[in-house]
């Protein structure tokens, strides 16, 4: 009896040690496939948040609308309010998460790209920085 | 008998150092079939809850006593094409608008105030009190001051310009009065530089966010990253009223340049920091209520414990400044935003966006006594 305790208690051990910590991207990717349901793989993923510079979500709202959207490019409408920034009926793709999943668990807090590569995260660009916006605009155009 | 008077001071003692919680009496829930832009309350006599949508500028008005519903057209009444980003709040049936940097609607006056050119300041910025009733009163409305600065732009370090400009705008007013009756914008005499008078010659601290309201004949103003609470009195003196003391949580230091990313700073002291979001007066039970965010321990690894997804407490205190109670709200449904006085005791948003709960579209609130 007192061996199967030990037993128990190294195999306890050995599991909860072995256990991996989830990185950002696995915990941003969870968001997309287990809370918001999306199961088609896409190459791009743009998410609109309210969080950060609001003149950059502004554009980054317009840049979303004008972009012309392919099959391959999912746009992720991740805020409250969302008639404040953007007419959803005008996008193909799209997924609604007034809940704001990526803020809340505080994994993504500003607006971005997405950029895909077998199925993981290959590159993020943030939209909700003055700074750095146009340059990832840039950047994106070149993708 | 020894023991039994050791367990009687135990059970006692554990009886005392029991959390304090206000007692729901009711929740109310309205379907909004709308994004929310703003919300609120108002207590008057047919008291409602009120909610904005910044898409098309409309305001709707769900009355607690009745099926009576209202809208209102704001852009339209305050003749503008648009409003993109603005605060709001009623005083019984009468609105205040704050939009821009600098210009306030007043809806019992039916006009704008343009501040910039009310103001000795130039370049100044203003915020209301945010949901507070208590800052409008005798047709005077209370804004708490910010400032920008000619220094920016001119070249030279940027951490020197930023130290030089907030150590510049500390010794400005820290809140005015707008007086609707003579179109005049009077500052105040108190600075934050009188409010902490220690405050480094080669650092600055986070100072932007404040309350400033009307209590009886005097002006109560904190800035909300301190502890301090001050009175002023109708001649412009001042004299600290009280220290807000949790037993849940403490001030902290913060200082600017600690990180060389200041937006970061600004950005972890809002979303983290121990903080006061607001001052209320209870005209019904003749208190004053201090709503105070408690501060995120080990922010790597809380990170979601942040912004309003955080306990909060209400200290209740008497008009002469004597602290009486403090009621924990640590359920992440209440959102320490939307806490408003009503006959009852206070009406608070139970419908917090980044609770565990949070419905979209719906406006839900609960009454508490206490």
């Amino acid at each position: 009896m007192r061996y199967l305790v030990i037993n128990l208690f190294v195999i306890t051990l050995l599991f909860t040690g072995c256990k991996k910590e989830k990185s950002t991207n696995d915990r941003i990717l969870e968001i997309v496939k287990d809370s918001l349901k999306v199961e088609k793989p896409f190459n791009k993923i743009l998410i609109l948040q309210e969080h950060g510079c609001g003149t950059c979500n502004k554009k980054f709202a317009d840049y979303i609308v004008d972009q012309k959207q392919n099959d391959s490019t999912l746009v992720i409408l991740s805020l409250q309010n969302i008639s404040g920034y953007i007419n959803a009926d005008e996008i193909k793709d799209v997924i609604i998460d007034r809940k704001q999943l990526f803020y809340k668990a505080n994994v993504l807090n500003h607006s971005a790209v997405i950029l895909m590569k077998k199925n993981e995260i290959d590159t993020i660009l943030n939209f909700s920085d003055a700074r750095v916006f146009n340059q990832n605009l840039e950047y994106l155009s070149e993708r | 008998m020894k023991k039994l008077l050791f367990i009687c001071l135990c059970v006692l003692s554990l009886s005392c150092q029991q959390d304090k919680r206000m007692k729901s009496i009711k929740t109310i829930v309205f379907e909004t079939n709308n994004d929310i832009y703003r919300e609120g309350f108002s207590d008057t006599e047919h008291s409602f809850l009120f909610y904005t949508t910044n898409g098309n500028n409309m305001l709707y008005k769900y009355y607690l006593n009745s099926d009576k519903r209202d809208t209102i057209d704001l852009a339209e009444k305050m003749k503008i094409k648009r409003l993109s980003r603005y605060n709001i709040f009623f005083n019984k049936e009468d609105y205040i608008v704050n939009y821009g940097h600098a210009n306030v609607y007043n809806s019992a006056e039916n006009v704008v105030y343009k501040l910039d050119s009310l103001s000795n300041y130039n370049g100044m910025e203003y915020t209301i009190a945010l949901n507070n009733a208590s800052s409008w009163k005798n047709n005077k409305l209370l804004l708490t001051n910010l400032f920008t600065c000619d220094l920016y732009g001119k070249g030279g370090d940027l951490t020197e310009t930023f130290i030089a400009c907030e150590q510049l705008n500390k010794q400005k007013p820290s809140y005015s009065i707008l007086d609707f009756e003579n179109s005049e914008v009077e500052s105040s005499t108190i600075t934050f530089k009188d409010i902490k008078p220690k405050t480094k010659d080669n650092s600055a601290e986070i100072w932007f966010k404040a309350t400033a309201i009307y209590v009886k004949d005097v002006i109560l103003y904190n800035n909300h990253f301190i502890d301090a609470v001050y009175e002023v009195d109708e001649a412009g003196s001042f004299k600290k009223a009280f220290t807000v003391k949790s037993k849940y949580t403490n001030f902290e230091e913060i200082e600017i340049f600690k990180s060389e990313d200041v937006s970061t700073v600004y950005d972890n002291a809002i979303n983290y920091a121990t903080q006061v979001n607001g001052i209320l007066y209870d005209e019904y039970h003749n208190k004053i209520l201090v709503v105070l965010v408690h501060g995120t321990k080990d922010i790597e690894n809380n990170g979601e414990k942040k912004f309003t997804n955080r306990p909060f407490s209400i200290l209740v205190y008497d008009t002469d400044y004597n602290f009486e109670k403090e009621y924990l709200f640590d359920h992440s449904k209440y959102d320490y935003h939307g806490v408003f006085v009503c006959k009852e005791g206070l009406i608070i948003n139970a419908n917090n966006k980044l609770g565990d709960a949070y419905e979209p579209q719906k406006l839900i609130y609960e009454i508490f006594s206490y």
